[in-house]
């Protein structure tokens, strides 16, 4: 089966929700459309850049992939920032929307791609792969929100996390196409239950939504 | 062999600077320790990707995937310099004209060996962290202040030195042993890493007894 007819399959519906929900509701339904085509778009983008640099499919999946998907799930994140300039609130639950589009679309193409080696190795990839995705989400749209209202932070730390999210999904490939991989897929998962648990323990000096007085006004520009 | 253990102890050091550095997050939850945080964590994922990568294949990356890493802690060590100063963002005094001279010679110099988008991206990051320090300690002796920032500038510009200590030994120096004094040089730099973790923590301790005091 090619890529492009499971693209559309899983597409489809979703671009019918776009033209049939308003608001919060479509707006969501953009970004896990945005998230699947930008799967899409980043295996057309490393096949080119490996074929171009002669990299072999190892090199291609530990050292350009990385790049290439984390550029392509945070180019429209980019643009809606720029552009449609969002509500501070709206940004956390956008970016995991474009992840888990990007995620159930990777997930779904190497089942296809490789088959299924029974239900555990695919629960623990599919749960390690969304894991990896949303921590990468959450570490740029919570560290976004926290550097929000500095204009150099904001500047700055865009591209400094985007790199940060790079950094971690490369040590997660690598480690996810050895023979640990099982490591590869936890790291995530312990990754993602940690911050739940760090974002369950409010600390006494916040307020009800986490943050502490003062924290995201500080101006130093 | 020699490579893989002085890897080990250098992402040891950080390990334990990333999670102290979080702990801090999690009880302070401010914008400082979130960037040393992500300062520490960026060096960190670079130099597990570093480690990995030779424990595995028994080779280093051939792409710019873990200097990335390395980069971006540049970027948030500035980025924290930055706002423990509470300074202006960028203040020009002739003097400084002469780090870009330096960063950016020393950039042509290791186009021999390297990659030039590496070089340029090292090249620009190096300007900025030693300009925010070096501007840091040129405040503190305009004033006469000696506090824990103006510690934390001088680790910083040690930290520096020592990078680039490291890049020109690479160029010069090959071999896996003790002889080669990129492995000590390493080790320093680690100390560094470990002691700009303290002078933080002591800079912060600082600024809320102060804010007690009021």
């Amino acid at each position: 089966m090619s890529m492009e007819y499971l693209y559309f399959c899983l597409a489809a519906p979703i671009a019918v929700a776009i033209l049939c929900l308003e608001d919060r509701g479509k707006q969501t339904m953009d970004f896990l459309f945005a998230g699947m085509t930008g799967c899409l778009l980043s295996r057309y983008i490393t096949d080119f850049v490996a074929v171009r640099y002669a990299a072999n499919a190892m090199v291609a999946a530990v050292e350009i992939a990385p790049v290439v998907e984390e550029g392509f799930k945070f180019l429209p994140f980019l643009v809606y920032l720029l552009i449609f300039k969002p509500k501070k609130e709206w940004i956390t639950g956008d970016m995991f929307a474009l992840a888990l589009g990007f995620a159930t679309f990777e997930n779904v193409w190497n089942l296809v791609e490789n088959g299924g080696a029974g239900i555990f190795p695919i629960l623990l990839r599919g749960l390690g792969v969304g894991a990896m995705h949303v921590v990468c989400a959450s570490l740029i749209s919570i560290g976004l929100l926290s550097m929000w209202d500095s204009f150099y932070l904001r500047v700055l730390g865009t591209v400094g996390l985007f790199l940060t999210s790079v950094a971690y999904h490369a040590v997660y490939n690598l480690l996810v196409l050895s023979r640990f991989s099982w490591i590869g897929h936890l790291i995530p998962l312990v990754t993602m239950i940690s911050v739940l648990l760090i974002r369950s323990s409010k600390n006494p000096g916040t307020d009800e939504k986490g943050n502490s007085p003062g924290t995201s006004t500080r101006e130093h520009a | 062999m020699i490579e893989k253990i002085d890897n080990t102890i250098q992402l040891a050091g950080l390990l334990l600077c990333f999670a102290l550095s979080l702990v801090q997050l999690i009880r302070k939850r401010n914008m400082t320790w979130e960037l040393m945080s992500l300062f520490y964590g960026g060096f960190l994922f670079g130099e597990l990707y570093w480690l990995l990568y030779l424990l595995l294949y028994d080779e280093t990356p051939r792409f710019i995937t873990p200097d990335m890493a390395w980069y971006v802690s540049y970027l948030f060590l500035f980025l924290a310099l930055q706002y423990l100063s509470g300074e202006r963002f960028f203040k020009f005094r002739p003097v400084y004209a002469l780090i870009p001279v330096f960063t950016v010679g020393m950039c042509v110099f290791f186009m021999q060996w390297g990659d030039y988008v590496s070089n340029i991206l090292a090249a620009g990051f190096m300007t900025a962290l030693i300009y925010r320090a070096g501007r840091g300690l040129d405040e503190r002796r305009k004033s006469g202040v000696r506090d824990h920032y103006r510690t934390l500038c001088l680790l910083t510009l040690l930290y520096c030195a020592l990078e680039y200590a490291l890049w020109i030994i690479s160029c010069f120096w090959m071999g896996d042993s003790l002889l080669n004094p990129y492995f000590w040089v390493d080790l320093i730099l680690t100390v560094i890493l470990v002691a700009i973790f303290f002078t933080v923590l002591k800079l912060e301790m600082q600024k809320e007894e102060k804010e007690s005091a009021v």
